[in-house]
């Protein structure tokens, strides 16, 4: 029985996270990002908070199709959904662009 | 102790399951506020406390329990070995956790994790009570594992594989070398922290070396057969520093036998190396406070994936070096990302937050020489039992200046990046 409420329970937060835009999920995904994306341009990797969400969205999608290089971009938006890149897209949009 | 797995790990729903099957009650639906001690201020246990306090915004009282009050990262102190970094610009203070998030940071030592109290003993006789108790120590040195090796000697032929002043003396005795004399290093064997690291110091020792001292040669006396991103090193020693490195596998040697650290002489079936410096890195095992928590199974901390929980006490999620997360490598990017899973985990369990799917990721980049940067860096899931490898990718050999320079500028920003993700 416990088995099936902890089944049931992770259904009902993944089915959850794959509303459109998701702040608390994009949120989560983020913390990915931010390992090399902070709020502040750090030298060459660019910051990406405040970012176009439409831009966020065309960019991590040419990444996915490795239709632009970097390898390390290109594994990050590998295994990204749609829904996720519209939550990350949605979540980053949101934030205040640094000076 | 109980064992945990993935089918009894803790999401905030499941916590209102088991509230509805009467068991104990989660901390928040007793109304009292829940409790997280971090043992440990590295990449698992800074970032740990800094997403729990940040996300929690409150609602969860976090202790950081940490010796030293300037953290000097292992990563990137080989390039303050190469000269390309001062040792300043490793070293990173505990203010703003404390005063930005709010977390308790007491810098003393963590000697004692009694499971059954939920207590841990501090060094200065204190006892500090946890809801959760997250343990990242990093490692601890096996010092017998090399013969004649000892924790006297790690100022003679410095391991250097806790960063910190061990780094500076290391710095100093290659700087101050004879003219043509040997630098002797001794890798470890697997598992060990961060797998490029002995060979991207073998690079940034032979960078400095070439420039001072370019009649000077390193042996690796390497007790392994191949080591991580090896095409790329050696097509990079090749290229930047031709005649200067012998790299010599166990199968070669036999392995050390023996050092004489008076003598500076390491002994192997096929010669006595005689050094003018070295660094002897030892076979590792997860910080002693692991052992005296309960959860080693040999030298390292099985974990549940999902959670990065201790398969032998659910109240402790243990990170980085000392755990064994399968595919992943002892890294701090490594550590820095099972923080983030097990700060979303412990929030759901604390105060009802929600939980999503665990995700992992790591990328080491390692310098060959000054502008030439390599990566290796996957994408992990977590398994029923394991950490699993989702995507992967790697350096090629043959790449041009440009993208390997860029590749080096890329390491530079994530440095700063991930500093502040653990410090800011």
């Amino acid at each position: 029985m416990r088995g099936a409420v902890a089944a049931l329970s992770y259904i009902c937060v993944m089915g959850s996270a794959f509303a459109e835009g998701d702040p608390e999920y994009g949120q989560y995904l983020s913390s990915e990002c931010v390992t090399c994306h902070q709020s502040a341009v750090t030298g060459t990797i660019p910051a990406i908070a405040g970012m176009n969400e439409e831009g966020f969205i065309a960019l991590m999608k040419l990444y996915r199709s490795k239709q632009l290089e970097n390898k390390t971009m290109q594994t990050v938006a590998m295994r990204l959904s749609d829904e996720d890149i519209a939550a990350l897209a949605a979540y980053f949009s949101a934030l205040k662009p640094p000076d | 102790m109980a064992i945990v797995d993935r089918r009894k790990f803790t999401t905030g729903l499941l916590g209102l399951g088991a509230v509805s099957a009467g068991l104990n009650l989660p901390a928040y639906a007793q109304g009292k506020k829940p409790k997280v001690v971090v043992i440990g201020g590295g990449a698992g246990g800074a970032t740990a406390a800094r997403y729990i306090a940040k996300d929690s915004k409150g609602a969860i009282d976090v202790t950081l329990i940490e010796p030293t009050r300037k953290y000097y990262t292992c990563f990137f102190s080989n390039l303050y070995l190469g000269g390309l970094r001062d040792y300043e610009s490793i070293g990173h203070t505990y203010d703003t956790l404390a005063s930005g998030h709010g977390v308790n940071v007491i810098h003393d030592w963590a000697v004692s994790v009694d499971g059954a109290a939920k207590t841990v003993e501090l060094g200065s006789g204190a006892k500090v009570a946890y809801d959760r108790l997250v343990i990242s120590p990093g490692i601890d040195m096996k010092y017998d594992s090399v013969p004649g090796y000892s924790v006297e000697g790690q100022d003679t032929m410095p391991h250097a594989w806790k960063s910190g002043t061990q780094v500076a003396l290391l710095k100093s005795q290659v700087e101050n070398m004879r003219e043509g004399g040997t630098f002797v290093m001794v890798p470890p064997p697997n598992p060990f922290r961060c797998p490029p690291g002995p060979y991207e110091r073998i690079s940034m020792i032979a960078h400095v070396l070439s420039k001072k001292n370019p009649t000077a040669k390193i042996v690796v006396l390497d007790p392994k057969e191949k080591f991580s991103k090896q095409g790329l090193f050696e097509e990079g020693w090749q290229k930047h520093y031709p005649d200067m490195i012998e790299w010599i596998p166990a199968s070669v040697s036999g392995g050390v036998k023996n050092i004489n650290m008076d003598t500076m002489e390491i002994e192997t079936d096929i010669d006595t190396f005689k050094a003018d410096a070295a660094s002897v890195v030892p076979a590792q095992k997860a910080g002693a406070i692991c052992d005296r928590a309960g959860i080693t199974d040999g030298d390292w901390c099985p974990i549940v994936p999902a959670t990065m929980q201790s398969r032998a006490d659910e109240n402790i999620h243990v990170l980085g070096d000392a755990s064994v997360a399968s595919a992943m490598p002892k890294s701090g990017f490594s550590a820095n990302s099972q923080a983030k899973v097990a700060a979303m985990a412990i929030r759901g369990a604390l105060t009802g937050s929600k939980v999503f799917d665990p995700r992992f990721a790591n990328t080491c980049w390692s310098l060959i020489d000054a502008n030439d940067g390599v990566k290796v860096g996957a994408n992990y899931k977590a398994g029923t039992d394991k950490i699993e490898v989702a995507d992967k990718f790697i350096s090629k050999t043959g790449e041009d200046e440009a993208l390997r320079k860029e590749t080096y500028e890329e390491s530079e920003s994530w440095y700063t990046a991930i500093s502040a993700d653990m410090f800011s």
